[in-house]
């Protein structure tokens, strides 16, 4: 079984429908779900509480239709997913981190491999690149999971995140070559 | 061609955004939230605190459980006992009385820690307060008022042996023995 303590503390809600209990499996795995959420969202803090704070609900929601086939985790950043997914299409959402991105890659003048020149150049990646780069390179989920979580293969994830990964070295290097 | 993160863009990577803390308001957001589509039961309710108290209870055995099997499978000795039995010692009261209580609680404590480390056991002493439930005409329940004397059980242990003459042996160990005292050994299903 795939961490019995998740499943143990959910069973449990599930009979008390507590707070207590639920709070338990909320500390397990709050920190992840944010990292996850800030870093998709370019650190747009609003955002990403929106959508912790509809993951979390469409997950206790549909916690009794979970089989159990991944890790809690696993499923939980996939509601994620899903969710920011669902805020991207909104079309002026999009267009402001669009334009966000155009703006911080023109005031970008004097590049070095700094902390921020790194963290522009991930900002200004395509989504499915930041997806599986925060994923796998960030996070540390197995190319498995994040197929479980992205619905795609896992040869899928793994070329993926060799395309993101050039595609940052190349901006990056285009960067840091101006 | 391959690419991948140098250990300093990593490092990078994984610091961004940790400014951004995740705000402690979000999660009582998310718990009103689900209070008011009840997915959450609100406190004070009498079935609630019900729930509540059996929920907890169910969660604490449950971790146990698992810290239980944890620590067990952690144990040097976990391979042998898949062909191994279990047996129970009980430990009898006896009309002697110790000639200090407390020291020998202490060494019956000592002796079941040093079994812990070359097999799985657990033991416990027990109260002297107790309950009869009989079922016999009806369900009755009486209360014991004391289990003290040669009838009563003071406590118990639970270790696994290979087979009868190892748990004989080791029930020969037992502390108990050296107080004058009489012990049960019992094997289970």
């Amino acid at each position: 079984m795939k961490n019995p303590i998740d499943r143990v503390l959910v069973e449990t809600w599930l009979i008390a429908r507590d707070e207590a209990a639920f709070r338990l499996i909320y500390y397990r795995h709050k920190n992840a779900v944010w990292r996850v959420a800030i870093r998709l969202c370019n650190g747009d803090q609003l955002k990403a509480e929106e959508i912790v704070q509809d993951t979390w609900i469409r997950a206790i929601e549909k916690v009794q239709e979970f089989k159990w086939q991944s890790s809690f985790k696993t499923w939980l950043i996939g509601i994620l997913i899903n969710r920011w997914r669902e805020e991207l299409r909104k079309d002026s959402y999009l267009e402001k981190m669009q334009v966000n991105i155009k703006l911080q890659d023109q005031v970008y003048e004097i590049p070095h491999e700094t902390k921020m020149d790194i963290e522009r150049t991930f900002e200004a990646l395509p989504l499915e690149y930041k997806e599986v780069i925060t994923l796998y390179d960030i996070e540390g989920f197995k190319h498995k999971e994040i197929a479980e979580m992205l619905g795609i293969a896992e040869g899928t994830s793994k070329s993926r995140l060799s395309d993101a990964r050039s595609a940052f070295k190349k901006r990056f290097g285009k960067l840091v070559s101006h | 061609m391959r690419f991948y993160f140098s250990k300093k863009e990593k490092k990078h990577l994984k610091e961004m955004y940790q400014k951004n803390a995740i705000p402690s308001y979000l999660y009582h957001n998310i718990v009103s939230k689900l209070k008011s589509t009840g997915y959450i039961m609100s406190k004070g309710g009498s079935s609630g605190l019900i729930f509540v108290k059996r929920g907890m209870i169910l969660l604490v055995a449950i971790l146990i459980f698992f810290t239980g099997y944890y620590t067990a499978s952690k144990n040097q000795h976990k391979a042998m006992k898949t062909n191994r039995n279990n047996y129970m010692l009980i430990v009898h009261n006896d009309d002697i009385p110790p000639a200090d209580p407390h020291l020998q609680a202490k060494e019956y404590g000592k002796w079941l820690t040093e079994m812990k480390t070359v097999r799985i056991a657990s033991g416990e002493q027990l109260r002297e307060n107790g309950w009869i439930l009989s079922a016999l005409a009806g369900l009755q329940i009486r209360e014991v008022p004391s289990f003290k004397g040669k009838e009563g059980i003071g406590g118990y242990f639970i270790f696994e042996a290979d087979n009868k003459e190892e748990a004989l042996q080791i029930a020969q160990t037992c502390p108990h023995l050296k107080y004058k005292g009489t012990i049960e050994l019992r094997e289970l299903y």
